[in-house]
């Protein structure tokens, strides 16, 4: 699974929606990195830990 | 009257030479009412770079750094087609440009080119929609401020797809990254 669709596992209401402008900010810089969640500004849902992260299975 | 006064630098060691064209004609030139340098054709940083190849498996909603791999001119070697980053040596004003096209087969489809300024999120382009027999296509320029030694700059790619969703390359013509100074600092 890609983070973002852990992301929206975990928060069902993310789908379908614009991450940036609710103030998520994933990003790939092309590295050994990968996708990874640059800013976290959403007003109300916190930021998903590394464990919720990767609890998530398909 | 006013006067123009050449007048030599202390500090510096080297013979500054004024010459003149070849040229049968009398011209003048009126200097700027106005301090400051003149900017000579060695301080105007410009640089275009282009895909090569199609950037395969870009992940909806996430931005990701569009690789533009070749260079088409860059003055100052200010791009870097490693890291596909720019970062002008000389401090002032650029005008910033960039071109990318998504290959998809969502019906509809959404990508949305952002300018990164060191790395962050700095400023959005202009966002397009397409379809799977047209996909989406946009192209976006930025005035921007760096200042000449640390800032660097790069172009992601933010797309809503069901899907992911390609970058794709035409040679120089369709996916580009270029930048050209319009004000010294």
């Amino acid at each position: 699974m890609t983070l973002v669709q852990k992301i929206i596992s975990i928060y069902p209401e993310l789908a379908d929606t614009n991450l940036v402008a609710l103030g998520i900010f994933l990003q790939n810089d092309l590295d050994e990195r990968g996708d990874y969640i640059a800013r976290w500004e959403h007003p109300t849902l916190t930021q998903p830990t590394q464990e919720e992260l990767d609890a998530v299975t398909e | 009257m006013s006067n123009v006064k050449i007048q030599g630098n202390a500090s510096g060691t080297g013979t500054l030479t004024i010459s003149a064209p070849n040229t049968n004609t009398d011209r003048s030139i009126t200097l700027p009412d106005g301090a400051g340098e003149i900017v000579t054709n060695d301080s105007l940083v410009t640089f275009q770079a282009y895909n090569t190849s199609n950037q395969t498996s870009i992940v909806d909603l996430t931005p990701t750094k569009v690789a533009f791999q070749a260079e088409e001119w860059d003055s100052h070697g200010c791009y870097n087609t490693s890291t596909y980053e720019f970062t002008p040596t000389v401090a002032g004003y650029y005008s910033i440009s960039a071109g990318i096209q998504a290959g998809h087969t969502d019906t509809v489809a959404f990508i949305l080119p952002t300018l990164y300024k060191n790395g962050s999120w700095y400023k959005e382009g202009v966002g397009a929609t397409g379809h799977s027999n047209l996909w989406a296509s946009s192209n976006s320029t930025w005035l921007v401020y760096a200042n000449g030694s640390t800032d660097y700059f790069s172009i992601y790619s933010y797309g809503r797809f069901n899907n992911n969703y390609d970058i794709v390359s035409q040679g120089a013509g369709r996916g580009y990254f270029s930048a050209v100074l319009v004000k010294k600092d």
